[in-house]
Parts: C-alpha cells; sequence; structure tokens
C-alpha cells in the first residue's frame, strides 16, 4: 500500500515539476537567450501536454512504469536545481547547463510516448507494422 | 535517447547560429512516409509550433502564444505518426477537414489578429479532437480507469 502511495506520488510530482518548467516566469524568461526557431517553452510543453493528454484519459498508469518515471523526475529537479546557482559561473557553463534541462525534458517526453501512449494507440488502432508483415 | 547527443550530433543536426543541440523532434516534421495525411497535418502544425507562421500579435490575450497553443496538437500528431497506427477512416476524414482549414494559414505572409484568433479556434478543435476521439479512447482502451480502480479499492475496504 505504502508502494502505491509513492507510485501516486510519482505521477503528481511529475505533473507538479512539467507545469512549474513549462509555465513559471522564472524559467521562461530565463531560457529565453537560448531558443532554437521556436519558443524554447516547446521543450517543456511537450512533456507537460503529452502528460495532461494521458491525465485527461483517467487512467491508472502502470506501476511498473512510474517506477521508471520517477528517477527521470528527480533527474529534472536536479538540474532544475543547479539552475539557481547559474550566476556564479560563465555564460557557456549556463547554457550547457540549461541545454541539460532541456535534454531531460525531452527523455521525459519519449519516455511518456513510448511506454504509455504508444502501447494504448496501438492496441486501440489497428498497428500497420502488423499489416505490413503479413 | 541519447543524453549527450548534443556532443555527438552531426552538423545537420544543429541549427544555425545557436551554440545548442536541438533535439530531432523539434527539428523534424512528421516524416512523409507512411501517412501523407498525418505528415501534412503535422508538418502545418510544426510550420506554427516553431514560429515560421508569422503572426502581428503572436501573444494572445491569455498570455498563450499561438506556437505553444499548438504544440500539443503537434505533439498528438507526431506521435500518431510515429507509432504506425492505420486511423479508422472517420477519424481521417476529421483530420483531413482541420488540414483544410489549417492549411491556408501557413500560407500567408503574415497574420492579422482576426487571422491569428481564427487559427487558433481551429488548432484549439483540433486538440479537442484528438483528446476526445483518439488519445482517450485508446488510453481507456487500454488501462484500468481511475473510476474502476477507486470502486475496487472501496469494495475492498
Amino acid at each position: 500500500m505504502t508502494e502505491a502511495k509513492n507510485f501516486n506520488t510519482v505521477w503528481e510530482e511529475t505533473f507538479r515539476i512539467l507545469k512549474t518548467v513549462a509555465t513559471d516566469e522564472h524559467y521562461v524568461r530565463r531560457w529565453a537567450f537560448v531558443p532554437p526557431n521556436a519558443d524554447v517553452r516547446v521543450y517543456a510543453q511537450a512533456p507537460f501536454t503529452l502528460y495532461l493528454a494521458i491525465e485527461s484519459a483517467r487512467v491508472v498508469i502502470p506501476d511498473s512504469v512510474l517506477k521508471e518515471l520517477g528517477p527521470l523526475i528527480s533527474k529534472l529537479k536536479e538540474r532544475l536545481l543547479k539552475i539557481t546557482g547559474s550566476l556564479t559561473v560563465n555564460a557557456q557553463e549556463v547554457v550547457r547547463r540549461y541545454e541539460q534541462i532541456c535534454w531531460v525534458l525531452e527523455e521525459i517526453w519519449v519516455f511518456l510516448s513510448e511506454k504509455i501512449l504508444h502501447p494504448g494507440l496501438r492496441a486501440h488502432f489497428l498497428d500497420r507494422r502488423k499489416e505490413i508483415s503479413k | 535517447m541519447q543524453e549527450n547527443m548534443a556532443d555527438t550530433n552531426t552538423k545537420d543536426e544543429w541549427v544555425g547560429r545557436f551554440p545548442f543541440a536541438i533535439p530531432k523532434r523539434l527539428v523534424d516534421t512528421v516524416t512523409k512516409d507512411g501517412d501523407h495525411l498525418l505528415f501534412e497535418l503535422g508538418h502545418a502544425l510544426r510550420q506554427i509550433t516553431s514560429c515560421e507562421v508569422q503572426c502581428e500579435n503572436p501573444i494572445l490575450v491569455t498570455g498563450e502564444s499561438v506556437a505553444e497553443l499548438s504544440s500539443t496538437p503537434d505533439d498528438i500528431l507526431w506521435n500518431l505518426q510515429s507509432t504506425k497506427i492505420q486511423l479508422p477512416d472517420s477519424i481521417r476524414e476529421r483530420l483531413k477537414e482541420w488540414k483544410n482549414k489549417i492549411l491556408p494559414y501557413t500560407l500567408k505572409n503574415t497574420l492579422n489578429d482576426e487571422e491569428r484568433d481564427e487559427l487558433v479556434r481551429h488548432v484549439v478543435h483540433l486538440r479537442r479532437f484528438l483528446f476526445e476521439e483518439v488519445v482517450n479512447p485508446a488510453l481507456k482502451n487500454n488501462y484500468p480507469s481511475i473510476e474502476s480502480k477507486e470502486e475496487k479499492e472501496g469494495d475492498g475496504s
């Protein structure tokens, strides 16, 4: 039971941390200097909106998935904490730290896609890969 | 995903003047192989998400940008394409309608506020459609619902 509660906490924590990064003015403003040709919030928006899409279905995420998600969220939190000390390091190092945050956001996005959304889509709709292999 | 792709990406996978390796997903749009409809619609959405569709005022009164709003359907389309599933004809027909509504805006030079709002309306409706008709049914079909889990827990107590 305690373990189940911990898994729920991971899912709720994922929401809190992604929402913060996607919408908090602190990150939005400070990230503004490392855009590609898109608003840099896209990096955080992608996993956050994917989370919302999954959450809107009101389904129970398997514990095995949440167990793998936990370390990714911890990694994101650690990297966000490093940003708070950015004023003491040079600009190049700041960019590197932001870049690392973007990579872990991307990692979370891939995880949500491949471990939760894709299996659901493939089970519900006709999988073209199976058709091709027939 | 390789965490250190920033160090290993080829030059082509870097975007011009920025000292920043862009994840491939954000550079590429959905690919042409497989499903042309998803490619066209996905490409149009990616143009909006990556700010290639110019607006006189890209930020809405809500504080959100047109690009941000487009990122969700863009993301879901990318997922649909990458899972290589065959969507039912009824859903494909609706997606064609959205494509026909959204695509013309990506061909204009700069959108005025009225055009921007129309585009946003289409994008938001498309997002709702993808949630309600594609993502939610698929997830509900594959995972137990929270309500049923709560009922079971209630019975057990």
